[in-house]
């Protein structure tokens, strides 16, 4: 006779408790068995629909255990996946059984309590107002709602069809966990601690490259970019080499070509930025030059920002030059900020840039540095850095096609006062010590509003 | 029409049967009497001693023979094997013959099948023939699913003969009679199918079924023509209907004990209070209407004393019956207000909106509206919430827990202060009430939202102070969990519902029940209180429904006809009407004079229907149930006058018509609408195999949720729906 409990089953039960059943008895057994699983099953769910639920739990089954007056089973609960076991019974003959776990008590006392369960909320809105449900997140929308298989035909379904416009995807995404899995989560780990180990260098080289070629990270990406925003943040006057490492992981990303950094490009400008243009980096403020390598770096790290990204985010470049002015112009910050911001300018827009922006400033800025050179300031050398870089940028004019300069008759001694006029006794004594001509006419030619 | 006694009727087939219908019965009685004790030795010597001296030698012998057989048997006794097919046999030979009958009493015969079939299969499996039985029951039990589903399942669980003894399910069938209701012509062709069945030797096990173990009433009609196709109908007053009155509830109305379902006279005093309140501040309004210039409705005063007031008559309880603590100025107020909703609220169509589209702008102007619907949504529970429950004055909001707690929420967002100093520390817009040791289910506010009651699996039902916010009495006395509790209409009063199969009724200040409901065959699921304070309406999972006298405590009226499990019941505002939801998804609507169905009423999906509410003026209902949809249905105009009429003259009519559970067709005065929606049923019926819910045609509007089963509707006293439902993720 077919029962849901087999007599095998039974039997083997019997037999772990050392009784051997007549076939005979084990039928009847079995059959009992099934009735009173049954039983309690009725019950559950009678017990199931008084608490509101079309859901059957194990309350339930404990619940419809005590109205039944049965020993409630003890052990399981539902929280807890029941781990099934298999052994084999001679050939081909498995026996299934359930796991019991022995549990430490010390543990199981001195384990951490769970999770406090979110408070429950309440929420009031209209599902309808005069048999029209207006269209508001808490109700579903008309095509949710004609999912609904349960809608009978021939009823009048209430909604606000057309009543406001494209609320149609008036959706609630719930809020959900982003999971990483472990392997990446080591390789984060790993990738992190070699780049800011400074002692192995193939070490950190091979993690860099890993992350400059690596095609599956993408889920890594926001991590590292909020690791290096926050190291930044943090650590940007106590660890040059650190701020190093940094640019270097964004260099390597950048260079990435699998990774689709265009959404993170908002997100990563601000820390090569400080790295580039920061007021103070480093822990000594007082000197400054060590620092100017990095700044170096992070410009040249912006710079291929904006070439790779300045068409996915056409404002890229234009910020970045207006964040670069506003400090090349500003007499309260560093040298060590002005030289990133020349930099910066130099390398923004090309020559342009250079034209417009930087060259009819160059003698305002000469103020700047002017004293600190011409004295003997602790930060003279900054200053003259400074100068250097201002002299070497204005220098790549030499080779910009869009002046053009005809040859005439003036007197070089009229260029010389034009062009100190022009941008300033220090970088025009620099620029005229080159002894090149044709650059101080194009230098000129320039100056002159267009 | 006349109730012949059924079973005489039935048990009589050698009346009208050939002469040899008395052995056939000493046979059936041998066999039955198999299974029981054996005849007393002293008998047989008595016997055998009468043989010797007739001289029947060869009877003799054989009745030794006999003797010897059954004595010397130590084994279980084990029927005769042949009963199986024997069974099958008969059993089929009665569907084949059903099949074969007229359309016309095809649908009555059908109802014979079931009960028949319930006690073949007990027999077989009380007989040890566990194999036989399960395929019998497997062979012809799937046609009763729709009409028996739930008991089915619970017969389905039997496999050995114990359990025949022990299933609740199969003690119902046999310590209780199957009611079946046959009108003349069917009883007719029953009977004579019978006799020819016992004359060939065969029909005599249905025969002893339909002694033992039903009760057939014979009504004198016509069978219905409309009663075709309607299949998963239960009939007038078919089933087990547990302890009923001796005559049995399909005996005619007058037998039914009266009932007074007038709403309760208001005491004298606080009429003329409420009125003399009612015109001063008439006369105020007036003043600011003429300041205003406006127009004027009607005035407070004339809306209390046509629609409010309720005034001593036939048809009212007396107030003298039920004793009720004298009236506070908080009851004036609260009828005063009562009278300015009642003035100030929302009126409700009874159109769908499908139907007022397609009228467009031709037809006359239409008054009134869907109703509206605010939800209140509960997040984060974890399915952990089982009811929810609204004040009347909708300020306030309980939940009742899992955890075994109760959560009061302000609906207003005012703090819950206290009056009591000390538990004024962290005030929120929220209360927890802790003192339960079970999950609480049930929760009732009183109308002046200043007490709560909540019951419990703890077996106890506590009542907590709104004011002070503290437990104030538990009151014990169910034997099991208590399921539901609610508050009578004028607070003194409370019933319970538990799976102890009782309801109990209750004062606030006694901590012992007043009275006991006892009656169901299963556990009761909720109670519901009727307008007036001298009813009480509860609902079973044994399906039926059950009106009981509070003053007596005893049932006046048995609502049969559910195929499935009570989950909500409410009576209508003027008192003369019930519904009620079940597990499958129907609602049903009782004329409680008559103690009949009125309609039924399908569109949710074959879920619990957990929430019912009837608007002010009792046309419109709102259901809301684990579909996660609210519902609007018509339940027609106050059939105030149609009722009465039929109360009066239709009678019998009615009971035909109940069978089908047609609405209102007896009268001949049903609206064309109507009609066509009842037309409109039976087409759709008639396939059986669409699985689809197909809604009736009083289906006003659907209003779906998001993934949110509603707990509770409820119609404030301005026609406005509060809902609440917990979101499942």
């Amino acid at each position: 006779m077919a029962s849901l409990v087999s007599i095998d089953t039974i039997r083997d039960n019997s037999e772990s408790m050392g009784v051997r059943l007549d076939d005979e008895v084990a039928q009847a057994l079995a059959s009992d068995v099934e009735y009173r699983l049954r039983q309690i099953m009725a019950a559950s769910i009678e017990v199931m629909k008084e608490s509101g639920r079309t859901t059957l739990y194990t309350k339930d089954l404990e619940m419809a255990a005590k109205l039944l007056d049965i020993d409630p089973p003890l052990g399981y609960q539902s929280n807890l996946g029941l781990r099934w076991g298999e052994a084999t019974l001679g050939a081909g003959q498995p026996l299934f059984y359930i796991e019991d776990e022995e549990v430490d008590f010390e543990k199981v006392i001195n384990a951490s309590l769970p999770k406090v369960p979110r408070e429950v909320t309440m929420t009031a809105h209209w599902t309808a107002i005069e048999g029209v449900q207006p269209q508001v997140p808490m109700n579903p929308s008309p095509a949710e709602a004609r999912m609904n298989e349960l809608v009978p035909r021939g009823a009048t379904t209430a909604h606000a069809l057309g009543a406001a416009g494209n609320s149609d995807n008036a959706t609630v995404k719930p809020a959900a966990k982003h999971i990483l899995s472990v392997e990446l989560q080591m390789f984060f780990d790993k990738v992190i601690s070699s780049v800011i180990d400074y002692e192995k260098d193939d070490l950190r080289s091979a993690a860099l490259s890993a992350l400059r070629t690596e095609p599956a990270i993408h889920q890594l990406l926001p991590y590292f970019v909020s690791y290096v925003t926050e190291r930044v943040t943090h650590d940007q006057k106590v660890d040059i080499k650190l701020m190093e490492s940094m640019m270097d992981i964004c260099d390597a990303m950048i260079d990435n070509e699998s990774l689709f950094m265009d959404l993170y490009v908002e997100k990563l400008c601000p820390p090569i930025l400080t790295c580039a243009v920061g007021k103070y980096l480093g822990p000594n403020t007082q000197d400054q030059i060590p620092t100017f390598p990095l700044r170096r770096k992070a410009v040249s790290i912006l710079r291929k920002l904006a070439i790779n990204y300045g068409e996915s985010s056409h404002t890229l470049r234009s910020r970045l030059g207006r964040s670069f002015l506003k400090r090349f112009l500003d007499n309260k910050q560093s040298y060590g900020s002005h030289y990133g911001s020349i930099l910066g300018l130099a390398n923004m827009g090309g020559t342009d840039s250079i034209r417009v922006l930087l060259l009819p400033n160059v003698k305002l800025f000469e103020e700047f540095i002017r004293d600190e050179i011409q004295g003997d300031g602790p930060r003279k050398a900054e200053a003259l850095e400074c100068l250097k870089v201002l002299v070497e940028t204005l220098t790549t004019l030499k080779n910009d096609k869009k002046v053009e300069v005809e040859e005439n008759g003036e007197s070089e001694e009229d260029l010389r006062t034009a062009l100190v006029d022009g941008i300033g006794p220090l970088a025009a004594s620099e620029i005229l010590k080159m002894g090149d001509m044709k650059l101080v006419k194009i230098l000129l030619k320039s100056l002159i509003p267009v | 029409m006349s109730s012949t006694g059924g079973p005489a009727a039935s048990a009589a087939p050698g009346a009208n049967g050939p002469p040899q219908t008395p052995s056939t019965s000493a046979h059936s009685t041998s066999q039955s009497s198999a299974s029981q004790a054996p005849p007393t030795q002293n008998l047989n010597n008595i016997v055998i001693e009468y043989l010797n001296k007739k001289g029947y030698n060869k009877t003799e012998a054989m009745l030794r023979q006999e003797m010897a057989a059954v004595d010397g048997s130590i084994a279980p006794i084990r029927p005769k094997e042949e009963k199986f097919p024997l069974y099958d046999k008969t059993y089929s030979r009665l569907l084949a013959w059903i099949d074969n009958s007229l359309d016309l009493y095809k649908t009555e015969l059908k109802r014979i099948a079931f009960p028949v079939f319930v006690h073949l299969y007990l027999g077989l499996t009380r007989g040890n023939l566990i194999a036989e039985a399960k395929s019998f029951f497997d062979a012809y039990s799937e046609e009763f699913r729709t009409k028996h589903g739930h008991d089915i399942t619970q017969l389905a669980a039997i496999c050995a003969p114990v359990h025949v003894e022990e299933n609740h399910t199969a003690r119902v069938y046999t310590e209780n009679k199957y009611h079946v209701t046959l009108t003349t012509v069917t009883h007719g062709l029953l009977m004579g199918y019978l006799t020819d069945q016992a004359s060939a030797g065969a029909g005599d096990v249905i025969i002893n079924i339909l002694n033992t173990n039903c009760q057939l009433y014979k009504v004198d009609k016509q069978p219905f023509l409309g009663l075709v196709g309607e299949d998963d109908i239960l009939g007038d007053n078919e089933g087990i209907l547990g302890h009923v009155s001796k005559d049995g509830p399909s005996a005619p109305q007058k037998d039914l004990p009266a009932i007074k379902l007038g709403l309760m006279p208001m005491d004298k005093d606080l009429a003329e209070d409420v009125e003399f309140e009612l015109a001063a501040e008439d006369a105020k309004e007036r003043e600011r209407r003429e300041e205003m210039g406006g127009m004027g409705g009607p005035s407070l005063l004339e809306t209390f004393q046509q629609h409010i007031k309720r005034e001593e008559s036939e048809d009212t309880p007396m107030r003298e019956d039920i004793p009720l603590p004298a009236y506070k100025q908080t009851d004036i107020d609260a009828e005063i207000k009562a009278v300015k909703d009642y003035r100030d609220k929302f009126c409700l169509s009874t159109i769908s909106g499908h139907a007022k589209t397609q009228q467009g702008g031709e037809g006359p102007p239409l008054v009134g509206a869907l109703p509206s619907v605010l939800t209140y949504t509960f997040h984060n529970t974890n399915d952990g919430i089982h009811r929810i429950a609204f004040s009347e004055d909708t300020t306030l909001c309980a939940t009742s827990h899992a955890e075994s707690y109760v959560k009061l929420w302000s609906l207003k967002g005012e703090k819950l202060w206290s009056s009591n100093p000390s538990e004024n520390q962290n005030v929120t817009t929220t209360r927890r009430y802790v003192g339960h040791s079970g999950p609480v289910y049930g929760m009732s506010f009183s109308r002046d939202a200043k007490l709560l009651l909540s019951s419990s699996a703890d077996k106890t039902i506590r009542l907590w102070s709104l004011v002070t916010h503290t437990a104030l009495v538990a009151y014990k006395g169910h034997a099991n969990p208590v399921w539901d509790v609610k508050f009578g209409p004028f607070d003194h009063y409370f019933a319970s519902a538990s799976w102890d199969r009782t309801g109990r009724i209750w004062a606030t200040e006694h901590i012992a029940p007043l009275r006991l409901l006892v009656g169901h065959l299963d556990s009761v699921t909720k109670v519901a209180w009727h307008p007036n304070s001298a009813y009480v309406v509860t609902g079973s999972a044994d399906k039926t429904l059950r009106m009981w006298d509070m003053q007596q405590g005893s049932s006046v009226r048995l609502f049969n006809g559910h195929t499935a499990p009570i989950r909500c019941q409410q009576v209508s505002p003027n008192g003369k009407y019930l519904a009620s939801g079940a597990d499958d998804g129907t609602i049903s609507i009782w004329d409680i004079g008559m103690g009949k169905r009125i309609k039924t009423m399908r569109g949710h999906a074959k879920l619990p229907i957990w929430c019912l509410s009837w608007a002010v003026e009792g046309q419109v209902l709102v259901s809301g149930a684990a579909d996660n949809t609210i519902r609007v249905w018509s339940v027609g105009e106050d059939k105030g006058n149609n009722a009465s009429n039929a109360n009066g003259t239709v009678g019998a009519e009615m009971v035909i018509n109940g069978i089908g559970g047609i609405p209102g067709d007896p009268t001949g005065k049903v609206d064309v609408g109507t009609g066509a929606a009842g037309m409109g049923v039976h087409g759709a019926k008639g396939r059986k195999d669409k699985k689809e819910v197909v809604a009736t045609n009083d289906h006003l509007a659907v209003y779906h949720t998001k993934r949110t089963p509603i707990y509770t509707v409820m119609f404030t006293k301005k026609n406005l729906v509060l809902a609440g439902g917990a979101y499942l993720p």
